[in-house]
């Protein structure tokens, strides 16, 4: 061995012995190789400084086990748990929020956001007033709920809640998109949709409804999708997965996909997920508010995977003609795409 | 400061009992991995709220893929890896998300007086490189065996005594030299 290696091969030891990784041998030899020199002893001390100055949360205080246990048993629902919090709060879930809606209060208007407040009143029980926020076209607002929660919600989309959350569960209204940040609290918060009940604890998370479907994306934490037809399995998921709940069918299982990606319509990108190019061409259509027509069969079935920001019609419109090998013409204000 | 490390072969049968559906053995296996599991996170992301996520939705993924646990695996060196992942994944999404005071103060109960020094240690272990922190992590945060930390990185004994050492001497070039008085 050189005088390198050596050096080399008793610092080794010195790290194995401060983590330890020493047997007897490798104590003794060690041992002998501090006696030898001060300037062994200083190396030895300084690797010792080393790893004990990056003890960085040996002391921290971490949270209960047993209570972060009680939170995740509540989304995950093991199949015998004694854990009865999910079974309890679908029975509140159910019984309350039947009120006969009389609107007292409507409407203030901004140029693109429309937003209402309605009182309601129950003959029965007073029942806290229902906040209503409605967003126009490319619109989005963002709304802070009253446990604190924040929902950003895209354009042609309504959310209903309680102006105070109240009973055993955070239950909003959704009809079209929005991504939620729920903060953790003991209460399960739901998002109800036309046919679906999206429940969680703390998370952040996308649902997506119109036309009788539902899409849930969760980005962060677990999120559970229940049909609302009873009688249909429900799903779990976990970041970066996507189940699609259509018409009274059970929700499809957790299909991974890029939450970031998905989700930019939230920075104000048009993003289309393998999607036919006929339906991109309804929601550029609204987008940019001029008429665009595709013509030819084969070409309804393509399908495309991509999105856009900031862009004029023209450009968004050449660059999908680049990406499918198609072209398009203006005719009369009028946008057509066809085949080259 | 190496802690109880048998936990391998005492694992054996609870995961057997978990890839069956057992929810009270799952609950064990839970309560005993979560403060290691939740640690570990800690020195990657210096967030609780963030490394509390994270080891709540690994737990959450073990269970709903507990057909996939291999009992007689080290479903320690599985966990370890999968956390891992979403470690990695979650620093892809927020690439932005930077080291905070903020964060640090959250994640550290004790005495703030020295959170400067604390902050250029945590930056000083960010800047290794991604396999290197890893294997001292490991060793730091849990006292793992060297034997462990190969099963779990899934690289022999040597590369981890190799990588423990590299990692020793970049820290030692980063610490000023007023550490070392």
């Amino acid at each position: 061995m050189t005088n390198k290696q050596k050096t080399k091969h008793y610092l080794n030891l010195c790290i194995k012995s401060i983590t330890g990784n020493t047997n007897k041998d490798e104590d003794e030899l060690l041992k002998k190789w501090l006696n030898e020199s001060d300037e062994n002893k200083s190396e030895y001390n300084n690797i010792k400084k080393i790893w004990d100055l990056t003890s960085l949360y040996e002391d921290a205080q971490l949270p209960d086990a047993e209570n972060e246990w009680r939170e995740l048993s509540g989304i995950t629902e093991p199949a015998d748990s004694k854990a009865k919090i999910r079974a309890a709060s679908r029975n509140i879930g159910n019984k309350k929020f039947k009120p006969a809606f009389k609107p007292v209060l409507a409407a203030a208007l901004a140029v693109l956001i429309l937003a209402a407040v309605v009182l309601i009143w129950n003959k029965t029980h007073y029942v806290p007033a229902e906040e209503i926020v409605l967003t126009a076209d490319k619109a989005q607002k963002e709304i802070r709920l009253p446990d604190g929660s924040t929902v950003i919600l895209n354009g042609r989309s309504t959310i209903r809640y309680p102006e105070t959350f109240y009973g055993n569960i955070r239950e909003v209204k959704l009809k079209g998109e929005a991504f939620f940040k729920v903060t953790k609290q003991e209460h399960p918060f739901v998002v109800s949709t036309v046919n679906a009940r999206t429940t969680v604890v703390g998370t952040q998370f996308d649902v997506w409804s119109r036309g009788g479907d539902t899409k849930v994306i969760v980005k962060k934490g677990i999120v559970k999708v229940t049909p609302k037809i009873s009688g249909e399995k429900s799903v779990r998921l976990t970041a970066n997965q996507r189940s699609t709940v259509i018409g009274d069918q059970s929700p499809t299982n957790p299909e991974d996909v890029n939450a970031g990606f998905l989700l930019g319509w939230m920075q104000g990108n048009l993003v289309f997920d393998k999607t036919p190019l006929l339906s991109i061409a309804g929601e550029l259509e609204k987008y940019y508010n001029v008429p665009i027509e595709v013509t030819g069969k084969k070409l309804e079935e393509i399908t495309l995977t991509g999105s856009f920001r900031n862009m004029s019609a023209d450009s968004a419109l050449s660059m999908i003609c680049l990406a499918l090998d198609l072209k398009y013409v203006k005719q009369h204000g009028k946008y057509i795409i066809k085949s080259k | 400061m190496p802690r109880d490390n048998n936990h391998i072969s005492s694992d054996e049968e609870t995961v057997r009992a978990i890839v069956n559906g057992d929810a009270d053995s799952f609950k064990q296996f839970y309560i005993k991995y979560f403060p290691c599991l939740i640690r570990y996170a800690l020195y990657h992301t210096h967030s609780m709220d963030l490394s509390r996520e994270m080891v709540q939705e690994l737990f959450s993924r073990i269970w709903i893929k507990r057909n996939l646990l291999n009992p007689q695996k080290s479903v320690k060196a599985y966990m370890y890896k999968s956390l891992h992942n979403i470690i990695i994944n979650e620093r892809m999404l927020h690439s932005s998300r930077n080291i905070s005071l903020e964060n640090m103060k959250r994640a550290d109960s004790g005495n703030t007086a020295d959170i400067d020094l604390k902050i250029d240690i945590m930056k000083a272990l960010n800047s290794l490189p991604e396999k290197i922190k890893t294997v001292y992590l490991l060793n730091r945060s849990e006292g793992f065996k060297y034997g462990e930390i190969a099963e779990i990185c899934n690289i022999s004994e040597k590369a981890v005594e190799k990588r423990m050492s590299k990692a020793i001497s970049l820290l030692k070039k980063k610490f000023s030299a007023e550490y070392f008085r």
